[in-house]
């Protein structure tokens, strides 16, 4: 190992060491734990009741289909079209997954941002407040620095997502009777790739603003700020696809519309840090 | 750079907006010497020292450290070790841990490092300390531990910014023991208030004013004068003045009672040399039953700093 990915794995395991010993990290695992188990919960209870009542509501879609003026959707599949917007390739896939596992996922991708956010507002300047970074940057690059840091959180959110993964599929095996945990824990496996790739993006840009902002708080404020502004630029017709969660939908799609929407992910996530490693590399310290 | 240079400044300068932090500071440190670095608040020590770290980008000029430019310090690895003011170890965690990790993280081999950090412990006098937390340091301490991290290895140049400073006097006399110690092996650069200190124990130094260099040389150029000489007399001694009444060349004389020490300013003519005039003030002295301790020809640094700063 050279001595600058040495330096960046000794700064991570660092790192690492205060997030356990702060309780940041059980707090972190706390947090996404319950929000696993409580949406597991009533996932569980979703899709008990609509196993329980498919036949009937597919009963009450195709008599409502052979009433006259019907021009709805004509079976539960063509519901779930309806409700994504009239995408049947994307409900047809959808209906192949336990909806414990795509709900679970559509809750990841809706709070981690914010749950990042609060975990990791301060991985940098934490360390410019107190001046201790002085003594790391006696000793190493500022670009290894922020590796470091950027690795920690990484690690970090590596851990706390699979516990939560892992939370949801007991959850589901218990409650559900007919639930098989093999191919649930391949789509598992599959969106929690998807979760780590997404959420490299918004470490990516937590990492710019705690290096742009000295103080903690308005590093955080600064950080919600920026993620409900880009969930609004998400929706504009023209600069939509400037903002990360334009690429969301692509993430539920099969095949090249998801890689499509990871390498949007992964290159916002590496703007962001190359952001970051030009705010740290230009600021005096 | 010369070879036996290990630090050098050409007209460096760093402003924030209409301040002028460092205005054209060039001087060298040449290696194997304890370098004492001086001015007044805001002089633009900590400035130099921070640029010399690479925390902070000078706005102009030039510096080198150990051949390497100052943006290219940190190839320099635990050649460059320093003491940033103000630096404090992160809070949550022990400094004992902070050291490890400051050891590793500046390469060295992991069968040393426990060895080393309990070693750099010892030298700042907080061996059972290893457990206490970041937070909880007084600033006594955090100066300690900083110190500490700065002795980490084997270090060629030692950059102390007011390693004395808040320290009791028998912390400080320990500090400044084992700089000495250090500059058996590294050159070290001290900057501090402490006048007395720095003149006790560094060879050479400059002193800073408004960001610009006053003055720089070994302390034996930045003391010494003609027209100053200092004689330490006996216990029991009384005011000596009224005995040196007569001497033409004396043009002022101060005595102190405390110290019995008699500082005396002279003013000699072209023909007039100061071993003449000294002896002869010490002759009366003598033949006034008085008992010499020491004579002691040019100013003291602190003399030299008020006069110039």
């Amino acid at each position: 190992m050279s001595d600058s990915l040495k330096q960046i794995w000794c700064i991570a395991r660092f790192d690492l060491g205060t997030a356990l010993r702060t309780k940041r990290a059980l707090a972190a695992t706390l947090l996404y734990g319950l929000i696993a188990m409580g949406t597991g919960g009533v996932l569980v209870w979703l899709e008990v009741k609509i196993r329980t009542y498919a036949d009937t509501a597919e009963g009450l879609v195709r008599v409502a289909a052979t009433a006259d003026g019907w021009d709805g959707p004509s079976s539960l599949e063509e519901v779930i079209a309806f409700l994504l917007g009239g995408d049947k390739e994307l409900a047809a896939h959808l209906l192949g997954i336990p909806l414990v596992v795509y709900g679970f996922f559509w809750v990841s991708l809706t709070f981690l941002p914010y749950l990042i956010a609060i975990v990791s507002h301060d991985m940098v300047n934490a360390e410019l407040r107190n001046r201790s970074v002085r003594f790391s940057l006696l000793r190493t690059s500022r670009g290894a620095f922020l590796s470091g840091k950027v690795l920690a959180q990484l690690i970090l959110l590596t851990a706390v997502t699979v516990i939560s993964n892992l939370l949801l599929l007991a959850v589901a095996w218990v409650q559900l009777p007919a639930f098989d945990p093999g191919p649930a824990l391949l789509y598992l496996g599959q969106y929690w790739i998807y979760t780590i790739v997404f959420s490299l993006c918004w470490i990516g840009l937590t990492a710019l603003v705690s290096s742009l902002v000295e103080s903690a708080g308005l590093a955080l404020m600064l950080l919600f700020v920026a993620l409900i502004g880009l969930s609004i630029l998400s929706f504009h017709d023209d600069f939509g696809l400037l903002s990360p969660g334009a690429w969301k939908i692509g993430l539920w799609k099969p095949g090249l519309e998801a890689l499509g929407s990871l390498a949007a992910f992964a290159s916002f996530g590496a703007v962001f840090l190359a952001g970051a490693w030009g705010a740290l590399r230009w600021r005096d310290l | 750079m010369p070879h036996d240079l290990v630090l050098e400044t050409k007209d460096l300068s760093k402003h924030y907006g209409n301040t002028h932090a460092l205005d054209g500071l060039s001087f060298g440190v040449a290696r194997g010497s304890i370098f004492g670095f001086l001015g007044p608040n805001g002089a633009g020590k900590t400035t130099t020292f921070s640029i010399l770290c690479g925390f902070v980008r000078p706005s102009g000029g030039e510096a080198w450290v150990l051949g390497q430019p100052v943006g290219r310090v940190r190839s320099l690895g635990a050649r460059l070790s320093a003491l940033p003011q103000d630096a404090r170890f992160v809070p949550s965690r022990s400094v004992g841990d902070s050291l490890r990790y400051l050891a590793e993280l500046g390469g060295l081999p992991r069968h040393r490092i426990a060895d080393e950090v309990d070693r750099v412990l010892s030298v700042v006098g907080l061996k059972d300390a290893d457990g206490v937390r970041g937070k909880a340091l007084s600033h006594g301490m955090a100066k300690r531990f900083g110190l500490a991290q700065a002795f980490l290895g084997q270090p060629e140049l030692v950059l102390l910014d007011e390693p004395t400073e808040g320290l009791d006097p028998r912390n400080a006399e320990q500090v400044r023991r084992v700089i000495r110690e250090l500059a058996a092996s590294a050159t070290v650069v001290v900057s501090s208030h402490n006048l007395t200190e720095v003149q006790d124990l560094c060879d050479h130094a400059a002193i800073l004013s408004k960001g610009k260099l006053v003055t720089t040389g070994s302390m034996e150029e930045l003391t010494a004068t003609d027209e100053q000489v200092v004689i330490s007399l006996g216990p029991g001694s009384r005011d000596p003045r009224p005995a040196l009444q007569g001497l033409a060349f004396i043009e002022d004389a101060r005595w102190d009672e405390a110290g019995l020490r008699l500082r005396l300013d002279l003013r000699l003519s072209p023909k007039q040399s100061p071993e003449a005039a000294i002896t002869e003030a010490l002759r009366i002295l003598i033949a006034q039953n008085a008992t010499i301790s020491t004579v002691r020809r040019g100013q003291a640094l602190q003399e030299r700093f008020l006069r110039v700063t």
